[in-house]
């Protein structure tokens, strides 16, 4: 009998460890998102696993970002080879500006940009999911003066992460990644019984986010501007594309997935809303109009 | 006993150990290798973790499936992910304590999983089906039920009527339900093109079985038990925005019920206090968009799908959603297990696999 429980006993033991050994967990399939708050750069960036054996190799390269655009990707498709969002990766990051600066960016055909970067930069070992596990990892650039970069990582939570950079410290890119694709921003405006309205100036802004002392309508999560007064003022820069409404009310911008805001004008109409903030891809804005009496 | 014999019986019980409990090569359980084989004899079994192995299966197999448990929500079968390695997507499911059948669509390897309670208990019945058990692939119709004047009784305030502002606002809103109700329909159904999901308006008539989705002007607030599943961060009131009508399951788990329901409280967007105040009513494209969210995401429990980690449509975090159109995506889910919510890291919803799956392509 105490043969028996010799042997009962350790097996007991190591059968339980068995089915209690500490279950296998995946990197959660965290994205990223990139948003270009600055009202002039471009901007492109590389990523690798601070983890890469190759130092060199930054193998993922986003496609060029204009202003008021949101960059997403999946980090499991950015590194196959993690599984998902590592714990710490390395930046290289390259700001550009058009060359015809003096003409807005929706009437600008090519929005071509100067081949030389106004800044460039590595960064290295940021700290990703290590402390944060969010659904989108957030990296966004804000708006700054010509020759200086400012990122700011992961919802700010990563305070201690400095992103500001300066002057070109990279070889130039070659080639320049293609513009990031065209989503949809349509809509259209109409009377409250459906019927469109033709010939309604609408404009379009892209999100600006200067510094730190920015209210908190520039948020990515806030609902808009709504916070504070005139606040279209601190967080959307000017006008970059006018459309007018066709016969049926409809309007449509050609422009890259973003956070933008839209207003509408015409003489002798009231709207509701006058401006509304969305997140394209989108293609059921709609502005209800009424006589001013 | 002897110290050397003793010796001698750990060794011949460690080795043995080793051969049987094939664990992985970074001594993690990882259930897709080890995890243990569940016999489809027809005999009870006790399930000792949350995914368990089938083994690799033949198309067009039929699987008759009953998992007993008292606090096990739903049952899942799970292939091998495309992308990674030690994860499962959802391919099937069905309800606990019921028979289920399950057609293996694919020659693969499969695996059960169940969404249970931390510390559940388990048993399961796995036999061979006959092909007559096996009704073909379902279509699943949506009814879209609309309250009368589910805008204006949604989001004006009650106790705020009769004053000028809130007057013309709910002029303004029932002028524009037309619109509204329009695009809601249009909007649903565009997320379910080519999903094998019918979405039928309110003056259509689908054919039986249909699911309904209705759309309210009802508030309806959290539960006390719910509370510690839901984002309620300075909410003083915590709301709920939509949910399924059924007594026993809040996820249909294979899609087995073809005539289930579930609602959308328009006047939980209304809100009070820190939450939600003015969230949506600022914008015609916001009141669409924040609905027809919610009622695709209620579908989305209708037909089986389950909370998860990503911003898509199944996602419980919409707080910024309604200002863009979001769409069903791949991503890991996200379940409550009794002491908040966790994402399993390792089971996988891909929506459009899923229905695919399940539903026969759209004939209408």
């Amino acid at each position: 009998m105490r043969r028996a429980c010799g042997v009962i006993l350790p097996m007991m033991v190591l059968t339980l460890s068995c089915s209690t050994a500490p279950s296998l967990v995946l990197p959660v399939e965290t994205e990223l998102l990139i948003v270009n708050t600055s009202s002039r750069w471009y901007v492109t960036m590389g990523l690798r696993p601070d983890s890469a054996e190759d130092e060199s190799g930054f193998d993922f390269q986003s496609k060029l970002i204009p202003p008021g655009a949101l960059f997403r990707e999946r980090f499991i498709n950015i590194f196959p080879q993690t599984g998902g969002c590592p714990d710490r990766f390395d930046l290289r990051v390259y700001l550009y500006k058009r060359i015809n600066e003096d003409i807005p960016i929706g009437l600008d055909e090519t929005e071509e940009v100067d081949p030389i970067p106004v800044a460039s930069a590595e960064l290295l070992d940021i700290l990703a999911c290590e402390v944060v596990v969010a659904s989108s990892y957030t990296i966004v650039l804000r708006d700054s003066q010509e020759g200086v970069g400012i990122l700011k990582f992961a919802q700010e939570l990563i305070g201690e992460q400095d992103g500001t950079f300066s002057g070109n410290t990279l070889p130039p890119l070659d080639p320049i990644p293609d513009l990031l694709d065209n989503a949809n921003l349509s809509g259209r405006v109409i009377m409250d019984d459906g019927v469109g309205i033709e010939g309604v100036g609408v404009l379009l802004r892209t999100r600006v986010r200067r510094g730190d002392d920015d209210p908190a309508c520039c948020s990515i999560n806030s609902g808009g501007p709504t916070d504070v007064e005139d606040a279209t003022v601190c967080c959307y820069g000017a006008p970059i594309a006018v459309e007018t409404t066709d016969m049926d009310g409809q309007f449509s911008f050609d422009r890259p997935p973003g956070a933008y805001w839209l207003e509408v004008f015409a003489d002798d109409l009231l709207f509701r809303p006058v401006a509304v903030t969305v997140e394209s891809p989108i293609d059921n804005i709609i502005f209800i109009g009424e006589v001013n009496p | 006993m002897n110290p050397r014999n003793f010796f001698r019986i750990m060794c011949v019980t460690v080795v043995g150990f080793l051969s049987s409990c094939t664990m992985s090569p970074d001594d993690l359980f990882d259930p897709f290798v080890d995890a243990p084989l569940i016999k489809t004899d027809g005999s009870s079994q006790n399930l000792v973790a949350e995914i368990s192995r089938l083994g690799m299966r033949q198309a067009g197999e039929i699987l008759r499936i009953e998992v007993f448990s008292d606090d096990v929500r739903g049952v899942y079968l799970l292939k091998q992910d495309a992308l990674q390695e030690s994860a499962g997507v959802i391919v099937g499911g069905g309800p606990v304590n019921e028979t289920f059948t399950y057609v293996v669509r694919e020659n693969s390897e499969l695996f059960l999983f169940v969404d249970a309670l931390v510390g559940s208990k388990a048993k399961v019945s796995i036999e061979a089906g006959i092909s007559s058990d096996v009704p073909p692939r379902p279509t699943q119709r949506i009814s879209i039920v609309l309250e009368t004047d589910f805008l204006v009784n949604g989001l004006i305030d009650d106790s705020a009527t009769g004053e000028a502002g809130d007057m013309a606002t709910a002029d303004f809103l029932s002028s524009i339900q037309p619109i509204v109700q329009a695009d809601l329909l249009s909007r649903i159904q565009q997320v379910f093109d080519g999903t094998g999901v019918t979405i039928f308006g309110p003056e259509d008539t689908p054919e039986e079985p249909f699911s309904t989705l209705t759309i309210s002007g009802r508030r309806a607030l959290a539960a006390e038990d719910e509370l510690d599943s839901l984002e309620v961060v300075g909410c003083s009131d915590v709301v709920i925005f939509g949910e399924v009508l059924s007594d026993s399951s809040r996820v249909d788990a294979g899609n087995q019920n073809l005539s289930d329901d579930a609602i959308v409280y328009v006047g939980s967007f209304r809100g009070t206090g820190n939450c939600n105040a003015g969230l949506i009513i600022n914008s015609t494209n916001n009141i669409i968009n924040a609905l027809a969210l919610s009622g695709a995401h209620e579908i989305g429990h209708l037909l089986g799908l389950n909370h998860t980690a990503l911003d898509g449509i199944m996602s419980t975090s919409p707080s910024f959603a309604i200002q863009r159109q979001l769409q069903f995506q791949r991503s890991q889910i996200v379940l409550d297990v009794g002491r908040g919510n966790e994402i399993f890291t390792t089971v996988i919803q891909d929506p459009q696999l899923y229905f695919d799956a399940i539903l026969a392509p759209n004939a209408e």
